[in-house]
């Protein structure tokens, strides 16, 4: 479905390199140079564009372009993960996960990055009596896999739906929880 | 899932004035979109997204990008007879709402967790269908 543009700026440039008087050389060379100097100075913003981003929103390592693993493997990933959260395994847990993974829990807060802060994230569940369940169907969708499900602590539930990306390794590189404060029953204790 | 905190005071002030649809105006745009695909509506379907969107139907195959492209992906979705239910609650995070669908067609069941990344404005920058061949019943031709 995608469409690949061809390279239609090194196809002028062959072009004009082709014809022309001494002159219109000299012209072009300028032009050139001139062009050369934007795009270093074009080149100059993206990078610092890059490392903006990179402070601000940090990214997991790569998606795997073919799937590490099969539907089977990808449910029984996420039985094992919501018996280990059951469990309080955090060892079990973070062995699902890549060294470098994010986790947005929930997305739209700044992710936790790493093995560390991601088990102080699971940390916090367990401190608040936190156990979940499936609430339907697991998605398996090549190196993703998607799945609702309920989290009870004693006296609230919540809703969320869990998104695993997966990396060539088979780990998870990247954790997403959907939900807000409208699936919430109850009063979950709140992280100040 | 360690479930943070998501009270209003959690991020303080710039939180409070953040722009972007509330938790009730996603879950009303998720059964408006449920709506206008069970009409087979393909104008209200393109009204919701922006047109530079991208939409992943299955995650894992090339996204389809633009209006016109995304037309295309729906036509063939209505041209199947495919028709959409709710198949859980929907989840409403910030600038994201992911909901769990079951789809029908007149010869299998299909069910599918969507994922639509939101504008300030409210336009889907980003569909994506989280399913594969594991969750079909029946048959239907997977997009290659």
């Amino acid at each position: 479905m995608s469409s690949r543009k061809g390279n239609v700026k090194s196809k002028a440039t062959k072009k004009a390199a082709g014809k022309g008087t001494a002159k219109a050389s000299a012209k072009k060379a300028t032009a050139k140079k001139a062009s050369a100097k934007k795009a270093s100075k074009a080149k100059a913003a993206k990078t610092t564009k890059k490392a903006a981003a990179k402070k601000t929103k940090p990214t997991a390592p790569p998606v795997a372009t073919k799937p590490p693993h099969t539907a089977a493997e990808l449910r029984a990933i996420v039985s094992r993960y919501i018996a280990a959260y059951n469990a309080r395994d955090v060892q079990s847990i973070l062995s699902l996960y890549h060294a470098k993974a994010t986790m947005s829990d929930p997305i739209g807060l700044p992710p936790a990055v790493g093995h560390k802060a991601i088990a102080g994230l699971y940390q916090m569940g367990f401190d608040m009596n936190v156990s979940i369940a499936h609430d339907g169907a697991v998605r398996c969708a090549g190196s993703s896999v998607a799945f609702p499900l309920i989290a009870s602590a004693p006296t609230s539930r919540l809703e969320v739906i869990d998104v695993f990306d997966f990396g060539r390794d088979g780990k998870i590189v990247q954790m997403r929880a959907y939900w807000g404060p409208e699936n919430l029953q109850g009063d979950l204790a709140v992280r100040q | 899932m360690s479930r943070r905190g998501v009270q209003p005071g959690r991020g303080g002030a710039a939180k409070a004035v953040r722009a972007g649809l509330t938790g009730p105006q996603m879950v009303e745009l998720v059964a408006r979109y449920i709506a206008a695909f069970n009409r087979g509506d393909l104008a209200a379907i393109l009204a919701f997204y922006h047109p530079r969107a991208t939409m992943e139907d299955p995650v894992g195959y090339a996204p389809a990008k633009g209006h016109a492209a995304i037309r295309a992906v729906y036509a063939g979705g209505f041209r199947q007879g495919v028709t959409l239910a709710l198949d859980g609650a929907v989840r409403a995070a910030q600038g994201a709402v992911a909901f769990p669908v079951e789809a029908r067609t007149p010869t299998a069941r299909l069910w599918s967790v969507n994922v639509f990344d939101l504008s300030d404005d409210g336009k889907i920058l980003r569909m994506r269908a989280y399913w594969g061949p594991s969750n079909v019943e029946g048959e239907v031709s997977v997009r290659g």
